[in-house]
């Protein structure tokens, strides 16, 4: 596989910053916001004074007004932990004419470059590959030899067996055991119910997730002309047709899946962006990293 | 059930069924096979299902579309076993051909319609069906007999041509009858169609020795499925000619003869101005016509004409005015000599004003006026006794003797076999003959060539000359003389006595003397006739020879005597044209009107077996010619003419012919296709008319499928 590193897609985003809009756990002071109240300029809110706080925090003005103690609360910045969940399913390795790369080279394009940036603002990066299962984990850690290695497997990653989606979000929900941010990227092929059941496990856990949904043109469009026998590519099986006859019904459904998936997430909260193949990374990547910043403010 | 297939080569296109199949499965492996990771998309689709039912629908139809093609090429046909017929049936068909048939029917004729009714009726049966095939034209006639060859019998039917004859059902039906009789032992079906016009002349009319149609109808009735198929025509008017003769029978050249030809209106015209025209013809060249108002009843045409020179002649008269063509000719045919030549033969000599037969002479050919037309038909010739070794009998129309004392053997050995041959001889008997001779060589007692024995010669009594009476006065000799005891001139002053009592039993007394003695005897003597003059031919024996009543009396009786020579040629459609044969000769080939040629063999008849031939398949009408050496024929041409009672096309309808003709039958309109009329159980239904309608309802119901497939799809 080529190198996931480009430079180009890299360089459009390089002037934004990626911000979790959840409140982070980090243990290093960062861009993030921390759900933890400590030491920090920005204050949060008051409460009364019982005794044992620290009296550094005691807000004199309040008392001076209202002649009661009140103490100071106080939003603690942190650090990122930001998981890249990968799909390396066979399906990913589908590409068709109109499309730059395949679904697979793209999301791990993508989510190599999101990862880049993550490492730049020091938050930590860790990855996961799966198909019906775990294929490979990188532990987060915020290093230049921590993104050489999550680039080297993305790299190297081989098609794998059929998606299992639902059930693999769950292990992996059951894999990051600090709050952070997951960036999930899949064709998402699966049943919808399994991958709602799978989304709110991640929920549960209070990361925010974003989902990068990669499509081929060609599965978008479901342009096919003449008698063709069409082949699942995780073991569905075949089916012989004139692909006019079904095309109503492949978009209806492909539609109805998709609307399936973005009620899942808007159920759990959680962004979800629809990308193709064919879509250049560096005019995508700002928009994804913009339409983040303008739903959070 | 299905008892053959007409074309079973074509079952091989059955075949064709696969190739829709052979088709879809070139195209299902023609098909690219594509990846698609969003395959889930396309499964489980409600439609799925709908859409393959419609696909196999489509398949199933295209292999049907061939199927019922091939099935129709085929040519199936549906047996009548299944419908509770039978194999075992014997079809007798007779198609009437007689001339009436010729009427129009519709666009067509009768007859053309008859043929084509035959041809689908046996096209309608199934193979091995045993036929037989008659035709009813001057007589019934077994065209195939018991055949089952059906292409050969329709083939034969197409090429049958309608006859000019005239017989009738009462002659055909007994026939009939005898073909639909079961055989012993036979478990056959018989059915009988009669195809016809129902002319009411042949199926009414009685003909001698017939049988009653009806009666024998009724009869077939009981012993077969009779269908009577009507194939006439809705307008029975017809002009028809039935009658063309000349005034006179005997036509020389040189005299004016008026040809008369009747013609008669059968039915009634359209129009009361209804209107005939006949045109007269001559050996094919038109020589007049004449137009006559003629709806109903019957008229008649005359035309003059004078022959130039001596030769056979052939009298046509055409008519035009109604739609039945075949009858609007008659024809005659005419022998024209110079003269109709007499041979006078007497044993004295001398300038021939001085002859004894000047006097009858001059009544076989009286003198003629110049600027006039002849007067007589007839050209005396005298001859002496001495000069008869020269002279051939047979090229006079009569020879006449005058009394002789001897008679030479050579004139015994002529005279006879002339008269015996169809000669006629006119014998004078004046007082110079020698009784003994005559007795011993013209009598012989009753085997010679007079009728009595002659016994004396007398005179008047008291000198008063006898007068001649006419004791036959309905003989047509007599028809221009009255009939009374006299002629008012001249007398006879010595007859000839005859034994009476004696006298050849067929030997009739045609005038007597008035003293009662036989004056006039005729005879036959084998073909011939011989009149016997008991008197002289001239004065002073006999005055009467002077008078103007004796040309008239020799003109009349050589009338009689010649006849009609033209009749043996002049024959009517059916009757049998014989002639004598002059010279032997093995066999000789006749050409019909058709120009169809027969051949024909003289055959000796009667006890002297002469030869004779005989033709009796007269049933064209015009010109047969007998293609033999000169000298062989006297006649080697005639013509025959059409039967009168053909040209009434009156007819029976359905309902009178049920109520004449009871009995079980099933009458057939002409517009009714011979299948329906035959009904079910009797046919044999050929399926791919059936087969090819399907073939298009399959057609039209794939196109609007796959159309209406497609457009849900969309």
């Amino acid at each position: 596989m080529a190198g996931v590193f480009d430079p180009k897609a890299i360089a459009s985003i390089d002037h934004l910053d990626i911000k979790a809009q959840r409140l982070m756990e980090g243990f290093m002071l960062g861009n993030h916001r921390s759900p933890f109240r400590g030491v920090s300029t920005d204050f949060a809110e008051h409460r009364h004074y019982v005794p044992g706080d620290d009296t550094r925090h005691l807000d004199w003005k309040v008392y001076a007004r209202a002649d009661r103690f009140f103490v100071k609360k106080y939003e603690q910045d942190t650090n990122l932990k930001a998981w890249m969940l990968l799909d390396c399913s066979n399906s990913m390795f589908f590409k068709s004419e109109g499309a730059l790369m395949s679904k697979y080279e793209y999301a791990a394009t993508l989510l190599a470059s999101i990862s880049y940036k993550f490492y730049k603002q020091q938050d930590a990066i860790g990855l996961m590959l799966f198909d019906k299962d775990v294929v490979s984990m990188v532990p987060p850690k915020a290093s230049f030899s921590q993104f050489k290695l999550m680039t080297d497997t993305m790299e190297k990653a081989k098609p794998g067996k059929d998606t299992a989606l639902g059930e693999v979000i769950k292990k992996l929900g059951m894999q990051i055991k600090q709050r952070g941010m997951v960036i999930l990227a899949s064709d998402f092929l699966d049943d919808i119910d399994a991958l709602s059941e799978g989304l709110s496990m991640l929920n549960f856990e209070g990361n925010e997730v974003v989902l990068l949904h990669i499509e081929d043109p060609l599965e978008r469009s479901f342009d096919f002309n003449g008698q063709t026998v069409f082949r699942g590519l995780e073991g569905e099986g075949k089916l012989n047709c004139n692909p006019g006859d079904v095309k109503a019904h492949y978009l209806a459904q492909r539609e109805e899946h998709i609307a399936g998936l973005y009620h899942a997430c808007r159920m759990q909260g959680f962004f979800i962006e629809q990308l193709e193949t064919s879509e250049s990374l560096e005019s995508t990547l700002p928009g994804i990293l913009n339409t983040r910043s303008e739903v959070r403010t | 059930m299905l008892s053959f297939f007409s074309n079973a080569m074509m079952l091989w296109a059955l075949l064709a069924v696969a190739l829709p199949i052979i088709i879809e499965i070139i195209f299902r492996l023609r098909r690219r096979q594509v990846d698609l990771p969003t395959i889930r998309y396309l499964l489980r689709n409600p439609e799925e299902k709908k859409m393959k039912r419609q696909d196999r629908l489509l398949l199933i139809l295209r292999c049907l579309i061939p199927f019922v093609l091939a099935a129709a090429m085929a040519r199936p046909l549906l047996s009548p076993d299944w419908r509770g017929g039978t194999q075992n049936r014997h079809v007798t068909i007779l198609i009437d051909t007689t001339v009436s048939m010729g009427q129009q029917a519709g666009v067509s004729t009768a007859f053309a319609l008859a043929k084509k009714k035959a041809v689908r009726l046996i096209r309608a049966l199934p193979e091995k069906t045993q036929v037989t095939l008659a035709s009813l034209g001057h007589r019934m006639r077994i065209e195939k007999e018991r055949t089952d060859d059906l292409y050969a019998l329709r083939e034969h039917v197409e090429a049958m041509k309608i006859s000019h004859g005239a017989a009738t059902m009462s002659e055909a039906l007994p026939e009939l009858k005898e073909l639909v009789t079961p055989k012993a032992d036979e478990e056959v079906n018989h059915e009988l169609y009669i195809l016809s016009d129902f002319q009411k002349a042949t199926w009414l009319k009685k003909s001698a020795g017939g049988a009653d149609p009806v009666k024998v109808l009724q009869e077939i009735g009981e012993l077969a499925e009779v269908f009577v198929v009507d194939v006439g025509g809705s307008r029975p008017f017809n002009y028809f000619i039935t009658a063309l003769e000349p005034e006179d029978p005997l036509l020389v050249t040189g005299k004016t003869v008026r040809f008369d030809a009747q013609i008669e209106a059968k039915g009634v015209a359209e129009g009361a101005d209804a209107k005939v025209r006949a045109t007269f013809l001559v050996n094919g060249e038109k020589k007049g016509s004449q137009e006559r108002n003629l709806a109903t009843g019957s008229t008649s045409v005359s035309f003059t004409y004078r022959f130039g020179s001596p030769g056979e002649y052939l009298i046509e008269v055409a008519i035009e005015g109604d739609n039945h063509r075949l009858d609007n000719r008659r024809y005659y045919l005419a022998s024209v000599p110079d003269q109709y030549d007499v041979l006078i033969v007497e044993e004295g000599g001398g300038a021939p004003s001085e002859r004894d037969s000047w006097f009858l002479a001059s009544a076989v050919t009286p003198r003629t006026r110049p600027g006039l037309d002849r007067f007589s038909v007839f050209g005396a010739r005298s001859a002496q006794t001495s000069e008869i070794l020269r002279e051939d009998f047979d090229r006079y129309a009569a020879v006449c003797l005058l009394g002789m004392d001897r008679i030479p053997d050579d004139l015994i050995k002529k005279l006879e076999p002339y008269i015996r041959d169809g000669g006629r001889a006119i014998l004078f008997f004046n007082k110079d003959v020698n009784r003994w001779e005559y007795n011993e060589k013209l009598y012989r007692k009753g085997a010679g060539v007079i009728p009595a024995r002659l016994v004396n010669a007398a005179s008047a009594e008291d000198g008063k000359p006898l007068s001649f009476s006419i004791t036959a006065d309905t003989h047509p000799i007599f028809r221009e003389l009255q009939a009374g005891p006299s002629f008012k001139t001249g007398g006879i002053n010595t007859f000839m006595a005859l034994d009476e009592k004696g006298r050849l039993p067929d030997a009739q007394i045609l005038a007597s003397f008035s003293n009662g003695k036989p004056a006039l005897m005729e005879t036959r003597i084998g073909k011939g006739q011989v009149f016997v003059f008991c008197m002289a031919a001239h004065p002073p024996e006999n005055f009467m020879a002077t008078s103007p009543e004796f040309p008239v009396l020799i003109q009349e009786l050589l009338r009689y005597s010649v006849g009609r020579p033209d009749a043996v040629v002049n024959l009517e459609s059916g009757e049998v044209f014989k002639q004598d044969v002059l010279v032997s000769a093995q066999h000789m080939i006749l050409r019909k009107p058709d120009n169809t040629k027969v051949r024909m063999t003289p055959a000796k008849v009667g006890a002297e077996k002469l030869l004779q031939v005989r033709f009796e398949q007269t049933d064209r009408m015009g010109m047969y010619e007998i293609d033999a050496q000169k000298g062989v024929l006297k006649r080697p041409r005639f013509v025959v003419n059409l039967r009168a009672q053909e040209g009434d096309l009156a007819r029976l309808d359905e309902d009178a012919f049920a109520s004449t003709f009871t009995g079980r039958k099933t009458w057939v309109q002409p517009s009714t296709p011979m299948e329906e009329a035959v009904g079910e159980k009797y046919s044999v239904v050929e399926l791919s008319g059936s087969l090819l309608w399907c073939l298009a309802a399959l057609l039209a119901a794939e196109s609007f499928l796959a159309w209406k497939f497609g457009k849900r799809r969309k």
